[in-house]
């Protein structure tokens, strides 16, 4: 095989993906002088997000239908999956990605994808966290590195959230952050009252990766409401914003349209086939960063390994929505808020167990129509009954640890990964046990949480994949090192959620990115 | 679809596959003449004179007996014609064409093809009816395909169809039989389609198949030709019997065209069951779409648009929003009327079906879709948003009190009207 690569003065690090760990992994080493290549298999992500203030421009936009609804036939029906997947701007993030990456996702399983520079991170809900040593794992053992890394990542991306609360210790995150986005009528009061709440539900400002103010070309959030659609103002964080200080800097290659098909390991090197517009092409590297995305990466890392046909457990975050009802602020009208989480919570259903962890938002994030095709009453007495709570009301969402999730996911001999999920008994009982104690909890803060509204998320729908080759202290040949490195597969290092050891309830990606950033230092030291 | 023979486009042999047709100049022969020129065949067209579409004319007159060089040369004989006339000579010529007709297409090896009628029956009410039976059952014995269709419609208006358009256009109170007769339309297209299709499996010979939809009651069929004709249809309930003197008398004027025989049989019309035999791999088009033209389902899908949205709000909606639902089911490609408006009545009575019962009815789910892409239309229209939310402003709340209790108020009557509303959906054929 000739080498028609051009000669290099430094080896080459290739990194798969352009998400946050991706590009977390390529800052860290571009900041110490390694050339790296980043191949992503989308295009570089084109945010047509509205501009203007939600209500504003429900009352008067005649142009509403182009970000709302798209021009094409809009996915419609009640699938108990976020509306975030139905938004008409991020169908060429999602269209095509199962297809794309050779993915066949049972019945059972709601598998969702994105493929573009900067990965999910240009549809999520922002939400960040910091792991204790517990939900670590065996990443406790650089547990100095995670917190320079924590530091280091929180700092570039900007986090606001800080707040002297219940939940301070659980974030871990108050001393990189700016202070917490003010709260909307409803929130304040559950938030005023929450020292009613027994053991067992604390409650805490949301700690979110949005700039409240402006730095560095992105302005702050000034609570527009338009979150859902996409922020025009680049207060949300999102990969692409690094991404594209990534293509200026000159040690960086990155190759849009490239998708990493299949990797392979001879002897001294790791070779990368990729297919383009171009036609297919095989490229040599000694250090390979899968950041592709749990499945993708873990369907790239069964097949280089060679395990045909060999289930590994896959986790994600089972969660469940809910509607609660302030009977105290009925009447009132709608007001102009964030369309994130405003207040968080977590839930200890039984002592010594893994804790839930969900949030709360104002009903305005959400498209009136989820609602109205969710009630059972027939849409003409809907609408006013909506109209009429809905102000009132406040959006919930409560996830629970990866541990108790049931998916797995192998690879054929073809080299398609197949996902499939059962249903955990345990599970059921689960959500049940969590509503009663969010109803009742939720009470004493003077709110309702309405029968019926309590909906479970269909499995796989939270997006949270994660822990498929997770990092151990003595890793088999199915698990990575410290440093990152499959140990079935030397050269290639796994930086996404695919490696993180454990899957708590918590938001995860600050962490991945972490655990990217650590990885990459690591690396770069090496070189 | 399963053909035993191929049409002679695909066979790609010219000059091979050759239709004898007979009454090619009436309302079906039309159609069918067109239609297999389409698919490659060429044409013979038996009868009176040369007709647009056929390849070559041979003379032949029901009231003569036909000669056996007749149908030389030819592959499939189609018998269309009849006698309108409805004198007993006619019938009795009628009858002895069909039945050399079919003498000589059997001593030939060569298909044959009888249009019937589906008031054909032994104790038929009216001669024509009679008269049709008596040469099915002769030329099922000599093994000709016998197909009945039931109401033709559609292309270019003509027999009953014409009659019953110019009737809707002209009575300014159309009559709403009692009891209603049901009737079984079909499109003059897809009648051709089976035609052709037995045309070329001749081995279901000495079998009678039928050619027809599902059951319309009359009433909805003036309605829907009224709405194809663009005039507003009122009825007025009329009894059938009370009809029958007035027609008789008219009869004995005017003649044969209107005469309380014609009635009689469409009152006692056999009915066509769902299990009836149709033509191997044909299946009639659905009503109402069987009889729209493309014009018209656009302003079906306007109309039904319209429909929902004011089941779904109650007011109004602009005609950029209607254009959009249309231009969103045609993205789908599924871009057919469910219904007609006055299918299902008042938009409440829509309003009533229950969202959220478990179906596995491909049009109550199609129905639901529907639903719900109004509704996200509805909510990005800016002069609409009042429904949805509350001006800016101090909180009040009686108006939110009186928007529960009209909540409740709607639901109550919406589910009182569900099982009207429900028998009604069900009830399109």
């Amino acid at each position: 095989m000739i080498n028609l690569q051009p000669p290099s003065p430094q080896p080459r690090v290739v990194i798969v993906g352009t998400g946050p760990a991706g590009t977390s992994a390529a800052l860290a080493l571009l900041e110490r002088g390694v050339r790296v290549h980043l191949l992503e298999s989308g295009a570089a992500f084109a945010s047509e997000a509205p501009q203007g203030s939600l209500l504003d421009l429900r009352f008067t936009s005649t142009q509403q239908w182009r970000w709302q609804l798209g021009p094409a036939a809009p996915s419609v029906g009640a699938g108990n999956v976020s509306p975030k997947l139905r938004v008409p701007a991020f169908r060429t993030l999602f269209d095509g990605y199962a297809q794309l990456n050779q993915i066949d996702a049972g019945a059972g399983f709601h598998l969702t994808g994105a493929i573009a520079g900067g990965g999910l991170s240009n549809a999520w809900g922002c939400g960040v966290a910091s792991f204790d040593p517990d939900e670590l794992g065996a990443l406790a053992d650089v547990a100095a590195e995670m917190r320079q890394s924590y530091r280091r990542v929180s700092q570039r991306i900007g986090l606001s959230g800080a707040s002297d609360d219940a939940l301070r210790d659980y974030f871990g995150l108050d001393q990189h952050s700016a202070p917490a986005l003010p709260l909307d009528r409803l929130h304040t009061q559950l938030w005023e009252r929450r020292t009613r709440l027994r053991a067992g539900l604390d409650l805490g400002r949301a700690r979110l990766a949005v700039r409240a103010q402006a730095s560095a070309g992105r302005q702050g959030c000034n609570q527009c409401g338009l979150c859902l659609w996409g922020c025009a103002r680049g207060a949300m964080w999102s990969a692409a914003m690094d991404l594209a200080a990534i293509c200026a800097h000159p040690l960086a290659t990155v190759e849009f349209g490239a998708h990493v098909t299949e990797l392979e390991h001879t002897g001294d090197a790791t070779l990368v086939h990729v297919q383009s517009a171009h036609g297919t092409r095989i490229i040599r590297a000694q250090k390979v960063l899968l950041a592709a995305g749990t499945i993708a990466s873990t369907r790239l890392a069964l097949a280089g390994m060679k395990l045909v046909n060999q289930p590994i457990r896959l986790q994600s975050n089972p969660m469940a929505a809910f509607l609660l009802f302030l009977p105290r602020q009925f009447g009132s009208t709608r007001e102009a808020a964030s369309g994130l989480a405003q207040l968080s919570f977590r839930l200890r259903l039984q002592p010594g167990a893994e804790p839930c962890f969900g949030n709360l938002f104002s009903t305005g994030a959400v498209p009136m129509h989820e609602f109205i095709t969710r009630m059972p009453l027939s849409g003409r007495a809907a609408l006013p009954l909506l109209r009429s709570l809905l102000p009132a009301c406040i959006v919930g969402n409560v996830f629970f640890a990866g541990a108790r999730s049931a998916h797995e996911i192998s690879v054929n001999a073809a080299g398609r990964a197949q996902i499939s999920s059962r249903q955990e008994p345990s599970m059921r009982e689960g959500f049940q046990q969590a509503h009663a104690a969010l109803s009742r909890q939720f009470r004493r803060l003077g709110a309702w949480l309405l029968p019926g509204s309590f909906v479970p998320g269909a499995p796989g729908a939270d997006l949270h994949y994660a822990s498929t080759l997770p990092i151990a202290r003595h890793p088999s040949s199915r698990e990575c090192s410290l440093a990152g490195q499959l140990q079935g597969l030397p050269g290639v290092y796994l930086l996404d959620g695919a490696s993180l050891p454990r899957l708590p309830a918590k938001a995860h990606t600050l962490t991945i990115m972490a655990n990217a950033d650590r990885i990459a230092r690591g690396l770069a030291v090496d070189n | 679809m399963q053909r035993t023979r191929q049409s002679p486009a695909a066979q790609g042999n010219s000059g091979l596959n050759r239709l004898g047709l007979t009454g090619a100049s009436g309302y079906i022969g039309q159609a069918l003449c067109r239609l297999a020129a389409s698919h490659g065949w060429q044409v013979v067209a038996l009868g009176r004179g040369a007709v647009q579409g056929c390849i070559e004319w041979r003379p032949a007159d029901l009231r003569k007996v036909p000669e056996r060089a007749l149908l030389a040369g030819l592959d499939t004989v189609v018998h269309l014609a009849a006698n309108t006339q409805g004198d007993h000579m006619g019938a009795d010529a009628e009858y002895q064409f069909a039945v050399a007709l079919a003498r000589h297409a059997q001593a030939q090896g060569q298909c044959l093809v009888y249009c019937s009628s589906q008031s054909a029956d032994k104790n038929a009410p009216s001669a024509y009816g009679r008269s049709k039976f008596a040469i099915e059952t002769a030329l099922l014995s000599a093994n000709a395909i016998v197909i009945r269709p039931g109401m033709v419609l559609g292309g270019q208006p003509g027999g009953l169809f014409g009659a019953l358009l110019g009737l809707v256009r002209q009575l300014p109170i159309l009559p709403d039989l009692r009891p209603r007769p049901m009737l079984w339309p079909v499109h003059v297209d897809s009648v051709a389609e089976a035609f052709l299709s037995a045309a070329m499996q001749p081995e279901l010979g000495g079998q009678i198949f039928y050619a027809a939809g599902g059951a319309v009651s009359f009433k909805e069929l003036l309605q829907a030709l009224a709405w194809r004709a663009r005039v507003s249809a009122r009825f007025a309930p009329v009894p059938l019997l009370a009809l029958r003197l007035p027609l008789r008398v008219a009869g004995r004027f005017f003649g044969a065209r209107c005469s309380a025989e014609r009635l009689d049989s469409l009152a006692r019309l056999p009915i066509i069951s769902a299990q009836a035999q149709r033509i191997p791999g044909w299946s009639p088009g659905t009503w109402p779409q069987a009889v729209l033209r493309r014009r018209e389902s656009n302003r079906a899908l306007l109309e039904e648009a319209a429909h929902l949205c004011q089941a779904a709000i109650g007011a109004r909606a602009p005609l950029s929003l209607l254009r959009r639902y249309v231009q969103h089911l045609r993205v789908r490609d599924n871009a057919h009327a469910l219904y007609l408006p006055w299918q299902l009545g008042s938009p409440l009575m829509l309003a009533s079906l229950d969202p959220m019962s478990p179906t596995r009815d491909p049009a109550l789910l199609e129905l639901r879709w529907r639903q719900h892409l109004m509704w996200r239309l509805i909510e990005v229209e800016p002069t609409l948003t009042d429904a949805f939310l509350y001006p800016a402003g101090p909180p009040q709340r009686l108006r939110a009190v009186r928007d529960v209790l009209r909540a409740g108020w709607r639901e109550l009557s919406a589910r009182l009207r569900r099982p009207f509303a429900v028998r009604r959906f069900r009830s399109r054929p």
